[in-house]
């Protein structure tokens, strides 16, 4: 297989060396076996020489029936570099908490060595097992052997995107609620969703089991659940001692970091007034042994966060201060049904549901998808005069 | 037909439970505290006393098929074949037996895979696919994330830092990692303005949809040597590359012009205080492959001058907003430029808009205006002699006020501007020109007025008086 041609790469080999783990070193490895990995390393090295890409980018190759989960990508440097001519992404669908057994991914890297270069990325920014580099002909075959091994392909273009979330209640006990469970179930209800794009733009669910949000889901998702709690933190005020014996500086690093001093500390009790606790984990963070968030779980859900594309960044913002997503399931489902609709009947092209909101504003939203306004979801009331009254509301009073 | 009924589709992913270990099984929802053990090492103890000890290690995010097989081999030999990813493409082992973890730290480190990430260190950085695999990429992104760690590998494999520090990579504008959200950003930018294949854009662009995808209106429908095409305002363009993305045929990618900006104080977390974007420290940086040494200079500088003056637990945007902009510019030895003061929309809400400043920014501001005023000066000496009459150019102002009376009513700088362009052989200035208006006003041949803006105007009864 390996009878691709080699190329001199003297910038590249430079990025060999050093103690950091080196991606030519990994493009490398699959060249040994991957002539397209090959003409790869000779189209980077002039990339590294001219300092610019040499991609084209793609629209329409996908497998049969999907619209989504494969990415046309295309050299322009085709006739000096033809193996790899074609350089199409696979996106396959992660299981939930990015856990695998050997087994399993030995049988992913054997499909993936039969049809495709061999480069992975563990994982795409959303969350995908991103497989870079194949051609339009091993697409079907590709998609064919991983279906039959369990595995399906993950969101891209105008649908679902892939949703991800931190591992959750598998191992961390700062998770609020089930976020593996949650986002696998999610990812099953909306299949369709995510292989046949019929939005105005990409949608993504992030789920992250604490304030902590370690799947940065209030930076990058349309529907972002963060954990958090009801009821009172649990505290094991013998174990906050040993930490003060240990040599913590409680003041310093404990109570003068906390957004509300909501906690009181008299050298030997340690007393949180839960009652403005805003559930910043900081305090847990620093002392995992001796508090740990109450049992009443459930997340905040919020809406809106994206990358500066189009219309500029948005971080996410409340929309329901608390639900559990369990006992509550059908009435998420119904609010994000409840969205979609909204947003499909009169979004535009390429507008996120962050945009669109600051397009219609949140009060029109919230009106077209039944949620009350709630001062929860505001940092502050207006401070603009500006008021679009309206007569009918008048009335009504 | 019967492949097509043979098809498999929308099974989704495989459920996780498949690959769970027996202890996550059985502890699922019980774990009830963590600690770290050493860097790259830490234990999570449930309420029943079971225990799972993870090893964490930095992949290159780019993995070969290859190298993927070797972290199989050792979860095989230390993990019963269990083993995960983080979303920082960091790979984690997790074992039961505590005894084994020294051997497969040093397996995991032999294979070229640093053991560390976790506390308060640097994790992974998280990127996207740059020259590698990407069509709008402004920079490659592997190599500049490769030179930046090969420099900061110890703050990797070492907990010496105050805090979590978050460095992530966008190879442009679209963010697909959304990097905008890290204590130190590295992002890819444009700054010439796209190319046009004027031949070819109409038969491969939906024009009116690469219209509308310009976020300032930047593009125009246009017709250049015959062909239907569009021109851009250079005037408002950005180089978001929004264009781009919706149209091959409008490509930003120039390898002259192409860099790297720097943005820092940004964080996820919720914890103490709010997340926050990343902020502009340092606006191009050159692309200079494969090591980037100005890139990774600066990036080694902000996290060294964080490192030495934050307090435990702060981030990066905690401690500048705690000592303040002006003297993370100073500490850092940055410039600050026009390019730092944002100019899109809501501009104004990043304005410091109080009066809280520390002493740091009293210093000879005001010296330096009085220097500008006085070069100033000596140009005025230089200027010619003027030659028209103030009362000449009242005179013009006059008849210029008169014959629109009815039609157009005129500002007084709107008579200043045309007598500068009337006179401009007498080399009429504004100081002649002014007091031509003042003579105007003054003689009560005209009067100041005032309806939704000042005018100067011919005396008359106003219809409200009538």
């Amino acid at each position: 297989m390996a009878d691709g041609k080699t190329y001199e790469t003297p910038l590249l080999d430079e990025l060999t060396h050093g103690p950091w783990p080196s991606f030519v070193t990994e493009i490398k490895k699959s060249a040994k076996k991957s002539a397209m990995c090959s003409d790869l390393l000779g189209q980077l090295e002039q990339s590294y020489e001219e300092k610019i890409g040499h991609w084209k980018h793609g629209g329409i190759v996908g497998v049969l029936g999907y619209g989504g989960g494969v990415i046309g990508r295309y050299s322009d440097l085709a006739e000096k570099f033809p193996e790899c001519a074609h350089f199409h992404t696979i996106r396959v669908n992660q299981p939930a908490g990015f856990y695998y057994t050997s087994d399993a991914l030995r049988e992913l890297c054997d499909i993936w060595e039969r049809h495709g270069s061999g480069l992975t990325n563990m994982h795409g920014s959303t969350g995908d097992i991103v497989f870079l580099g194949t051609t339009t002909d091993e697409l079907e075959p590709i998609f064919a052997e991983l279906t039959q091994k369990g595995w399906d392909l993950g969101g891209s273009g105008s649908n679902v995107r892939t949703p991800s979330c931190c591992l959750g209640q598998s191992r961390c006990e700062f998770a609020n609620y089930d976020t593996m469970e949650l986002c696998h179930k999610i990812t099953m209800q909306f299949q369709d969703e995510l292989h046949r794009p019929q939005f105005p733009y990409k949608w993504k669910f992030q789920f992250s089991g604490c304030a902590n949000d370690c799947v940065a889901s209030i930076a990058r998702s349309d529907l972002s659940f963060i954990g958090t709690w009801k009821d009172d933190m649990r505290v094991d005020n013998d174990k906050v001692l040993e930490y003060v014996d240990g040599g913590l500086n409680i003041v310093n690093n404990v109570l003068l970091n906390c957004p509300t001093k909501c906690i009181r500390w008299d050298g030997k009790t340690f007393e949180v007034d839960n009652a403005n606790c805003v559930r910043c984990m900081h305090c847990i963070n620093v002392m995992p042994k001796a508090l740990r968030p109450g049992k009443e779980g459930g997340c905040t859900i919020l809406i809106g966060a994206k990358a500066p594309i189009i219309q500029g960044a948005q971080i996410a913002s409340v929309l329901i201060p608390f639900i559990d997503p369990v006992a509550d399931y059908d009435d998420l489902m119904e609010i994000v049904d409840n969205i979609w609709e909204l947003w499909c009947e009169h979004g535009k092209n390429r507008e996120r549901i962050g945009e669109f909101i600051q397009r219609i504003n949140m009060g029109t939203f919230l009106e077209a998808v039944g949620l009350e306004p709630i001062p929860e979801m505001v940092a502050h009331p207006r401070d603009n005069p500006y008021i679009f009254f309206k007569e009918d509301d008048e009335d009504d009073e | 037909m019967a492949d097509v009924q043979k098809r498999i589709t929308d099974i989704g992913p495989p459920h996780y439970s498949k690959f769970l270990p027996p202890v996550i099984k059985e502890n699922y929802g019980k774990w009830a505290y963590h600690e770290i053990l050493k860097p790259g090492v830490m234990v999570h103890v449930s309420e029943t006393g079971d225990k799972i000890f993870t090893v964490r290690a930095a992949s290159p995010r780019l993995l070969a098929v290859e190298s993927i097989r070797a972290f199989c081999d050792l979860a095989d030999k230390y993990c019963d074949g269990h083993l995960r990813f983080t979303t920082r493409n960091n790979v984690e082992f997790l074992l039961t037996d505590e005894s084994k973890i020294d051997a497969l730290v040093k397996d995991v480190t032999a294979a070229g895979y640093p053991v560390g990430g976790i506390g308060n260190c640097i994790s992974n950085v998280v990127h996207t696919q740059g020259w590698v695999h990407c069509h709008s990429s402004a920079t490659d992104a592997s190599g500049v994330v490769k030179a930046v760690m090969d420099e900061l590998t110890d703050q990797f494999t070492e907990m010496k830092l105050p805090g979590k520090l978050r460095i992530a990579l966008a190879c442009c504008l679209n963010m697909c990692g959304a990097v905008h959200t890290s204590d130190i950003a590295i992002l890819g930018v444009h700054t010439v303005l796209p190319k046009i294949f004027h031949e070819e854009i109409d038969k491969i662009c939906e024009i009116p949809n690469l219209i509308s995808s310009c976020p300032t209106a930047a593009i125009r429908p246009a017709e250049v040597d015959g062909y239907k095409s569009v021109e851009v305002n250079g005037d408002v363009c950005m180089f978001c590359a929004n264009c781009y993305t919706v149209c091959p045929a409008m490509p930003l990618n120039n390898p002259d012009h192409d860099g790297i900006s720097i943005w820092v104080g940004g964080k996820i977390s919720n914890a103490r205080c709010a997340p926050k974007f990343s902020k502009l420290a340092i606006p191009f940086l050159p692309n200079n492959p494969p090591r980037w040494p100005e890139v990774v200079e600066a990036v080694t500088n902000i996290v060294e001058t964080w490192a030495d003056n934050a307090r435990p637990y702060e981030r990066m945007g905690e401690w500048i907003e705690r000592i303040g902009w002006p003297q993370f510019f100073e500490l850092c030895g940055l410039e600050f430029t026009k390019y730092h003061i944002d100019d899109f929309r809501y501009a104004g809400l990043s304005f410091a808009r109080t009066s809280h400043l520390r002493p740091i920014s009293f210093a000879d501001a005001a010296g330096d205006y009085e220097d500008d005023d006085a070069d100033a000066g000596e140009e005025a000496e230089e200027a010619a002699a003027v030659t028209v009459s103030v009362e000449d150019v009242a005179d013009f102002m006059y008849k210029m006020v008169k014959d629109a009376m009815g039609v157009k009513k005129f500002k007084s700088g709107d008579l200043t501007k045309a007598a500068l362009s009337h006179f401009a052989e007498q080399n009429c200035d504004k100081k002649t020109a002014k007091a031509a208006v003042n003579a105007l006003i003054e003689s009560k041949r005209c009067v100041y007025t005032y309806f939704g803006g000042s005018f100067v105007e011919i005396p008359h009864e106003e219809g409200a008086a009538k």
